[in-house]
């Protein structure tokens, strides 16, 4: 330990609890004795303003340089106290919480162990505090504009929101235009919102901002880190270098028929769901060929669902939807076979409930006998057993025979064509679909593996309209955290003696947020692994890989950890 | 024997299980005294040479504390963890030590009782396997 280093020690009493269960006069005298402590004290309330302030004086009056608060659990304070540390002069690391009330007072059940334990909770916090090393600052400058990938609804919407926050938003599109006619892809709605009008207003909404669309578009490579990302774009060969300080990916999905009925024979009568669905826009006259004839016939349509592998919501709120549009414009008979109907979103329910109203039919099959299709000369005939109709006396299900005018089959949703060079360029993750893979399913949903990069709309999977709208509004606001002020303070928790650097590339292919970039150092200096600040995330990843120990991570470094785990008490 | 108290080291990742034991901690529900806390930034930080310098200081046993698969805050921290105690495990059947001494856990955030269970379970384990035979400091 270093012979500069001077602990103060301040423990909490936290009103009477500490009172209760330490003899804290003990633990204050314990305290006084561990080596290098220069300063004990005590409040009732340090968590208060008049106990950060008492801090405040106190650690400046006891002229201590490293801050042991002994009291709750980190989580509480930690940067409570960081902020006092930071506002006295000192670096926010210096500090060791010793938590003996989570971690010892409410815990311990022996309780004649109450006390070694907290002694030795205390001891190993001082020499942690002891062994603390100053984490740097690293100031860096942003650029308010952000790069929109992809005009869809998604990316429009996104250019629109991060224009009303400030953010100077550049959007990108791979298509020579951006028109109703031509949405990339549709998101599914309910029956309440018509997705291709709204598409058309935001169009409208769009012309009128300020915003910079650029057709014909694509990204072409990407360097440099959150704030300032230099960023090559392509335009129809034209090459042109933007600087954005984020990036945000909203390319969407595609759909395709999808299951074994790609081997079905081609014919008109066969339709997959997203077909239908631009039949009732755009071709409505084929449909009413279809479906209204001369002799009056009652027309049959069938939808076939739960083909694909993976479960799709979006298949299941097309065909409700498409199912009620049919039965009401065309009076035709409606039904849905599907091996299981799910309806968690958000309206679903609703919508289930107003197909069956309607008199839309359902029909079971189960997983091991899917339903048969044939198709000869124009008739389509669809079989399937129904585990639900038995006959009476054999306990066999019944086989149900359909002849339907129309069969519609479900689409299959892939990322969008290029997502594979999309992340080549922005160096992120894809999941095991080839959708964009978010850092974080459950707590950071729109957050990519790497800083400033965002995932906005169906690139990571499907979405319904609903999340699509929530997705924007989080990417918007998690730009606006990163761009709103002028400069960016990054920490450099963890270093790299080059010197010890052996240039194995270890810690370039296990850190998971490619912040580590190898190069030359510095004039003279040999070369070596550097860590990229603004994409550190201090994981400590390469800490426990590098086999030369030549990384550190300093609020973390060895010495700390082996201080937690002596037994002294 | 009967009265033998074993040391134990946790090393709880503070994204999930340092967590938990906060909550377990808040809830006031407690569990044996013997069991030491090491906070770390991600179970992958964790390094064979921790593991076996708590040995070396007399633990009985160690307990990793990672993030359920899949859920690592740095995508593949837990699995990196899960590799290096795997080789730790079979360092320390090299030296005779018993591999049940060094137990992994997948905890999340919220599953501050499937911590004290594990805490007890481990802890009447490692009793039953009796003091560990190494102490050097």
């Amino acid at each position: 330990m270093d012979s500069q280093v001077k602990i103060g020690i301040f423990f909490c009493a936290c009103g009477h609890i500490m009172n209760d269960y330490f003899d804290m006069k003990v633990l204050v005298d314990y305290a006084g004795r561990i080596s290098g402590v220069s300063s004990v004290d005590e409040n009732r309330f340090l968590c208060t303003r008049s106990g950060l302030d008492w801090l405040k004086t106190k650690i400046s009056q006891s002229g201590c340089n490293r801050v042991v608060i002994v009291g709750c659990s980190p989580y509480l304070y930690e940067q409570t106290f960081m902020k006092v540390l930071e506002e006295v002069g000192l670096n926010r690391y210096f500090l060791a919480i010793a938590n003996i009330r989570e971690g010892c007072a409410w815990v311990c059940q022996e309780k004649e162990n109450l006390m070694t334990r907290a002694k030795q909770i205390l001891s190993s916090a001082v020499k942690r505090a002891g062994f603390a090393k100053p984490v740097e600052k690293v100031q860096k400058e942003i650029n308010q504009s952000a790069l929109v990938i992809g005009a869809g609804l998604t990316g429009i919407q996104m250019a629109l929101e991060l224009q009303q926050l400030g953010i100077r938003p550049i959007l990108i599109e791979k298509k020579p235009q951006v028109s109703r006619k031509n949405p990339p892809f549709f998101i599914p709605t309910t029956q309440k919102i018509n997705e291709r009008e709204m598409f058309s207003s935001k169009i409208r909404e769009l012309r009128d901002s300020e915003v910079e669309l650029l057709t014909s578009t694509e990204l072409k490579k990407v360097a440099g880190t959150v704030g300032s990302f230099q960023v090559i774009l392509d335009t129809l060969g034209k090459e042109r270098e933007v600087v954005v300080g984020s990036i945000i990916v909203s390319t969407g999905s595609e759909s395709k028929v999808g299951g074994r009925f790609a081997d079905l024979p081609n014919s008109r009568r066969i339709v997959s769901l997203s077909e239908l669905k631009d039949m009732f826009d755009f071709e409505r006259r084929t449909l009413e060929r279809m479906l209204i004839t001369a002799d009056k016939r009652t027309k049959y349509a069938c939808f076939v669902l739960g083909e694909c592998e993976a479960y799709t919501k979006t298949n299941t709120i097309m065909a409700l939807n498409e199912a009620i549009k049919l039965k009401e414009k065309f009076k035709a008979e409606v039904m849905i076979l599907a091996k299981d109907i799910s309806v968690s979103g958000i309206e679903l329910e609703a919508l289930y409930r107003q197909a069956r109203e309607r008199g839309v039919l359902f029909y079971r099959y189960a997983e091991e006998s899917l339903p048969e299709i044939s198709l000869e000369k124009g008739v389509i005939t669809v079989s399937l057993t129904d585990p639900a109709l038995h006959t009476d006396q054999a306990e066999k299900s019944r086989p149900v025979t359909i002849q339907s005018d129309l069969l519609i089959l479900e689409d299959e949703i892939y990322p969008h064509e290029g997502t594979d060079l999309l992340r080549d360029a922005l160096q992120v993750n894809l999941n095991e679909w080839g959708f964009f893979q978010e850092k974080n399913i459950h707590l950071k949903p729109n957050l990519s593996n790497k800083k400033g990069i965002f995932f906005a709309g169906s690139c990571q999977g499907e979405r319904d309209i609903y999340e699509t709208l929530n997705d924007v509004r989080s990417v918007a606001m998690g730009v606006y955290s990163y761009l709103s002020g002028k400069s960016l303070v990054l920490e450099k928790k963890v270093e790299i003696n080059t010197d010890k650097c052996a240039l194995c590339l270890t810690c370039l292919r296990s850190c998971p947020h490619k912040a580590i970039k190898v190069g030359d150092v510095g004039a003279g200096q040999k070369w070596g692994a550097q860590v990229i600040v603004e994409a550190c995330q201090g994981c400590g990843i390469c800490v426990g890989e590098c086999p030369a120990k030549a990384i550190e991570m300093i609020n973390y470094s060895d010495n700390q950890i082996f201080s937690e785990l002596s037994f002294e008490g | 024997m009967m009265d033998f108290t074993p040391h134990i080291v946790a090393f709880c990742c503070e994204n999930s299980a340092y967590r938990a034991v906060d909550i377990a901690g808040a809830k006031q529900e407690g569990y044996p005294s013997n069991i030491q806390l090491c906070r770390l930034p991600c179970s992958g930080k964790l390094e064979i040479n921790h593991i076996l310098r708590a040995f070396e200081e007399g633990a009985d046993g160690v307990f990793v504390f990672a993030c359920h698969p899949d859920s690592c805050k740095f995508l593949k921290g837990n699995v990196r963890a899960s590799k290096r105690i795997e080789h730790t495990a079979s360092l320390l059947e090299k030296i005779g030590l018993e591999k049940e001494r060094l137990r992994f856990f997948h905890l999340s955030e919220l599953e501050w009782a499937a911590f004290l269970e594990a805490v007890r379970q481990g802890n009447e384990s490692i009793k039953s396997l009796g003091p560990s035979p190494i102490k050097v400091r």
